[in-house]
């Protein structure tokens, strides 16, 4: 049985003699939890805690100096970390869900392995070579176990790399430099994310996850593009407004396409801080912001009418 | 939505009472039409807070390159123009959504002139609060658009929450949390009765209902960031436990009786998550955003329930990084309450079933 609108339900109440005991009761029947809800939100947040704190607690023992350990020992547990749960994940009888998080888990604790490899070895690594090599390790996992969740893992290590080889190997690389470069990785997670499940006969993923990469992807384009425009205006920011004007064109057309207004929305603002970045750069003055709070303004109020418009279309389809 | 989805639910919803209901359908039905026409998505209601913020950044960036700040009356007079506006804007006779937009950006920056221009003339950081929540209560009174109620409910709070934070050592800020709790708690238990008691609160309801969410939480952060006393006195934080356990309590115990049929088992599943309550005496923020959690899965609040476990999990993580135990007894306590959870997630999966 389909829940109610709250709404609706508050438009009646609103016009007509609808009594708080009734309405009471209606809520009840029609819009509140039921028991399979609860039991959906109990499972999956027994599930998620559970792991969570698993992990981390597996995690805060890795950084707790213990220095009576010999060095075998720690390699040992450490490795048992990542093993536990992959072995685990083999009992029979486990959901398919249980199983993947179980994998996901042995996954997240390759890190601290070797963390604790680069601690005993001395190798002389630098932080974003630990995060590297993670990534590359489970990416093989990745792709065999394809849970949502280890994805997210994958690329946010992956971010992770590029934002500590910037900063400590590639002297040259410029803020916005950086940002573009995460703008691209991002970008190209969500195009992976939309692709593969049509290329292949996989199921597509969860919305969500297309949508947190979505969301870093034009997080960063901002950062990029408006970092560039205030620091020197010159061509460098020319070229990376038009390449993410290029990207969101695209975008724009992918998501009328399927019809997904949270694209169109993101970029929207995305956009009209750009240009605020723009407008400050020419004059940045008392006119500059004068004229900088017209365009939000004017653009705020414009774009959620032109939103608006495909919001009705699409709703009533 | 379509008119004839509209009836469908209608005649469902009317199925439930036992009487004819008296309903006046032309009024239903252009509210219903003007709805339709100008509610848009969470993201857009999201993009229009962020705009009006942002217009507002950039009018005040303007007004003090300009100079014009040290005018007192003059951005006193603007500020009140623009609520004016606003209100106008905001009226039924004339919302529409390009008004409603310039509605939320104009009570946004109206807003913040008024309390700039108040500044000098009051001359006390207290009594530019007390006018804030002042100003913010009379819009909230007085706007029906739902994303200015919401604002407007979020200012009000935040603006006593800088009074009752006013000095380390007052308990000021726990009654502030307790009382944000109680009536966050009585909002949403008693959603049938509010939404009847009158126009003004029907139609505010939605934008309150998430403005005392945030309300809440800016609380309960507050007391949990350990980081600000540095050694110095303060309020010990189980005074507000002394509220939220309780109240926690009573509204498990209400979905408790719902779902619950034998007393016995009730009695049994209310001592274990008082329980499971107890070791948050002294950090009263996962408690409270458990509570969030209860209420907004509970009346079927998606948005609600996603803002209380992002808040769970910072709190939790905020917790167990402040916890002043080595680094080894956290491990040991992290671990095993990990395990207890998973041998929770498998009991539930396989005792008991929704039915």
């Amino acid at each position: 049985m389909n829940k109610t609108n709250r709404r609706i339900l508050q438009l009646l109440a609103r016009h007509s003699d609808w009594q708080p005991e009734e309405i009471e009761s209606a809520l009840q029947q029609r819009v509140h939890a039921s028991a399979t809800d609860w039991h959906w939100l109990l499972r999956m947040l027994f599930l998620a805690l559970g792991f969570g704190f698993l992990a981390s607690g597996i995690l805060f023992f890795f950084a707790y100096n213990w220095s009576e350990i010999p060095k075998l020992g720690k390699i040992v547990i450490a490795a048992l970390g990542v093993s536990a749960p992959v072995l685990l994940s083999l009992l029979p009888n486990l959901s398919d869900l249980l199983r993947k998080s179980f994998l996901t888990t042995g996954a997240f604790l390759v890190g601290p392995l070797f963390g604790v490899l680069g601690q005993i070895y001395q190798t002389g690594a630098n932080a974003y070579d630990l995060f590297f090599a993670w990534a590359l390790f489970i990416i093989i996992w990745a792709i065999v176990v394809d849970f949502a969740p280890l994805w997210l893992l994958f690329v946010g290590l992956l971010n992770i790399t590029v934002s500590l080889y910037a900063e400590q190997i590639a002297s040259g690389w410029d803020f916005s430099f950086t940002y573009m470069l995460l703008f691209a990785l991002n970008s190209l997670a969500v195009v992976l994310v939309h692709l593969v499940p049509r290329l292949s006969f996989r199921k597509p993923y969860p919305s969500w996850l297309a949508k947190v990469f979505a969301l870093a992807a034009i997080g960063c384009a901002t950062v990029a593009c408006f970092s560039a425009i205030m620091d020197e205006g010159g061509g460098l920011a020319g070229l990376y407004t038009l390449l993410v004007a290029i990207v969101y064109g695209l975008t724009r057309w992918y998501a009328i396409k399927q019809q997904e207004l949270f694209y169109l929305v993101a970029m929207t603002f995305s956009l009209i801080v750009i240009g605020t970045a723009i407008i400050v750069q020419i004059d940045d003055n008392s006119g500059g912001f004068f004229l900088a709070t017209l365009w939000v303004v004017g653009t705020t109020i414009g774009s959620i009418f032109y939103l608006n418009r495909y919001r009705k279309i699409w709703s009533h389809e | 939505m379509s008119e004839q989805q509209l009836n469908d639910e209608l005649a469902l919803l009317k199925s439930g009472t036992n009487r004819p209901l008296q309903i006046d359908e032309v009024a239903l039905l252009d509210e219903f039409q003007h709805d339709q026409e100008h509610e848009g998505s969470l993201g857009m209601k999201i993009l229009s807070i962020l705009g009006a913020l942002l217009a507002t950044a950039f009018f005040l960036g303007f007004i003090f390159v300009a100079d014009v700040y040290d005018s007192a009356v003059g951005l006193t007079m603007t500020g009140l123009i623009l609520i004016g506006a606003s209100y106008v804007l905001s009226r039924p006779k004339y919302a529409g959504l390009m008004a409603d937009a310039f509605s939320v950006s104009f009570a946004t920056c109206g807003y913040m002139l008024l309390l700039i221009g108040l500044v000098d003339p009051i001359n006390s950081e207290r009594g530019v609060a007390l006018a804030g929540a002042f100003i913010a209560g009379t819009i909230l009174v007085l706007h029906e658009n739902r994303i200015v109620t919401f604002l407007a409910t979020v200012t009000t709070a935040g603006s006593l929450l800088f009074l009752a934070a006013d000095g380390w050592e007052s308990p000021a800020v726990h009654f502030y949390v307790g009382i944000t709790a109680l009536l966050l708690t009585v909002w949403f238990l008693f959603e049938g009765t509010l939404l009847k008691v009158s126009a003004l609160v029907s139609r505010r309801y939605d934008g309150i209902r998430t403005g005392l969410i945030f309300a809440l939480i800016m609380g309960t952060y507050y007391l949990s960031d350990f980081n600000w006393w540095m050694g110095m006195e303060r309020a010990p934080n189980w005074y507000v436990s002394v509220i939220l356990i309780p109240l926690t309590g009573l509204v498990t115990w209400q979905l408790l009786r719902k779902f619950v049929k034998e007393s016995a088992t009730r009695v049994a599943y209310l001592t274990g998550t008082l329980t499971l309550l107890l070791p948050t005496v002294f950090a009263p923020a996962i408690c409270a955003a458990l509570l969030i959690l209860l209420l907004s899965w509970r009346s079927g609040y998606r948005t609600g329930a996603a803002i209380a476990v992002i808040a769970l999990v910072y709190f939790v993580s905020r917790y167990y990084y402040d916890l002043n135990l080595t680094l080894f007894t956290k491990a040991i306590i992290l671990s095993v309450s990990g395990l207890l959870f998973l041998a929770a997630y498998r009991v539930l999966h396989q005792k008991i079933s929704p039915q």
